[in-house]
């Protein structure tokens, strides 16, 4: 179902539960929210969990890092007001531990989230909805993707001048002087070229599209709708 | 109407875009080579609780597209726009925070123009880099210290973050960015785009 959701709506419901996830206190919510996640990558047809969880290791270790740095740093403030701790939650779990919880799932929740939208969304119809929903100037979205489809060919030069370098004998010289400053001059003159053959071809005019991004009912839904659950879930947390 | 001013007002075309797109894709390119070594060091540093350093060397490197970008088209909300393109693409490309990234990107891009914007566009020197760098510190440790919860750390920690940061951001962004442009405009490729322009 993930799949089919608007890549528009898809980004601003997650965009907007991103930043309600950092004002609302406590871990219990990011769980949560991670679990959504969680389920939406398993409901998706485009990707699988191995997939997933090979995204998710970068951060996983900023978590870890954030856990360990929030339990070592902690600044002492009364944390069981902050997090709706019950009395015999307080008392069992060490505040900083708690601080240290609530900072690692919270940047954990951030990447399930990522991770549904990157691995959810397929790069022409975020291009498409981007035109056709947040009004993104057609030149911009070209533009976008150039850069993406020329990637591999910019990895390939960027192999090819460390080679270069490689065979001349220099070695040990700065990397941003040598093969990069080569792949910044290559990259002026491909965006020149690039650019004149496709304002031969009317890309720099108004076109239309083949892919044309639908808004449905249940776009709005999930766009409304998992805002909507952080903040019932940091109401229920608090007034329960 | 001076040759500035005309430039400034005049809509950013097509080669502009694309050349914003390729140019981001470069530092990204940088940016990932750096990930490498921020990942190394935070998982060295994770067990003593400082892996929350880990990144910050580095992070002066996400600044240096918007500044490139300011500094060779010489126009107002190109900085912005080549953040936004940078982010975009990493988001395609599959960064892990996704659309948070985009949002970042426009905090940065945003940071980045005011060094300019103080002057007016007027300046391209070291001054403004410098001053587009240390907004560009302050405005990403305000917005990754609301995502990231910093209020919950001691003050030392979160010091010795900033000026990591601001180190970071002094030498990628306002001088190494600075160097690289000058550079490239010497080479006589960038003639056709208003630094090249200013030059002669």
């Amino acid at each position: 179902m993930i799949d089919y959701v608007n890549p528009f709506y898809k980004m601003s419901g997650i965009l907007s539960t991103a930043l309600l996830l950092a004002v609302v206190p406590g871990y219990h919510v990011n769980i949560f929210i991670a679990g959504i996640a969680l389920f939406c990558l398993l409901g998706s047809q485009r990707t699988n969990f191995i997939t997933a969880i090979k995204f998710l290791m970068p951060a996983l270790l900023v978590a870890l890092s954030f856990f360990f740095a929030g339990m070592k740093f902690y600044s002492g403030e009364e944390i069981s007001a902050q997090t709706n701790l019950t009395i015999s939650e307080a008392s069992v779990l060490p505040p900083s531990f708690v601080n240290g919880l609530m900072l690692s799932t919270r940047i954990l929740a951030y990447a399930m989230l990522g991770l549904v939208f990157g691995l959810t969304t397929k790069n022409n119809e975020l291009i498409a909805s981007a035109i056709q929903q947040a009004r993104m100037k057609p030149e911009m979205a070209y533009g976008i993707l150039a850069a993406v489809h020329l990637l591999p060919t910019v990895r390939e030069e960027y192999r090819r001048s460390k080679l270069a370098y490689r065979v001349r004998g220099v070695r040990g010289r700065a990397f941003l002087s040598g093969p990069i400053f080569c792949m910044l001059i290559r990259t002026v003159r491909w965006s020149e070229f690039l650019a004149m053959a496709m304002e031969a071809r009317g890309f720099s005019n108004q076109r239309t599209s083949y892919l044309e991004m639908k808004v449905r009912m249940s776009d709005i839904v999930f766009g409304l709708g998992l805002p909507a659950s952080v903040v019932t879930l940091a109401l229920l947390n608090r007034f329960l | 109407m001076s040759k500035k001013l005309s430039r400034q007002r005049k809509a950013l075309a097509l080669k502009d875009y694309i050349f914003m797109g390729l140019l981001s894709l470069v530092f990204g390119l940088i940016y990932l080579l750096a990930v490498y070594a921020g990942s190394a060091t935070t998982a060295v540093l994770t067990p003593s609780g400082y892996g929350i350093l880990g990144y910050e060397p580095f992070y002066g490197i996400w600044f240096m597209a918007a500044l490139a970008a300011v500094y060779i088209l010489r126009r107002p909300g190109v900085g912005i726009v080549a953040e936004i393109i940078a982010s975009v693409i990493e988001v395609i490309l599959g960064n892990t925070f996704g659309p948070v990234v985009i949002l970042s990107a426009f905090i940065q891009g945003l940071a980045v123009e005011l060094g300019f914007m103080i002057f007016r566009y007027k300046r391209y020197d070291y001054l403004s880099c410098l001053l587009g760098a240390v907004f560009a510190t302050v405005f990403s440790f305000v917005w990754t210290g609301f995502r990231s919860g910093y209020h919950t750390m001691q003050l030392q920690i979160v010091l010795l973050i900033f000026v990591i940061r601001l180190l970071s951001s002094i030498f990628f962004t306002g001088f190494l960015t600075k160097v690289l442009c000058d550079q490239l405009a010497k080479t006589g490729l960038l003639n056709s785009y208003p630094i090249g322009q200013d030059k002669t």
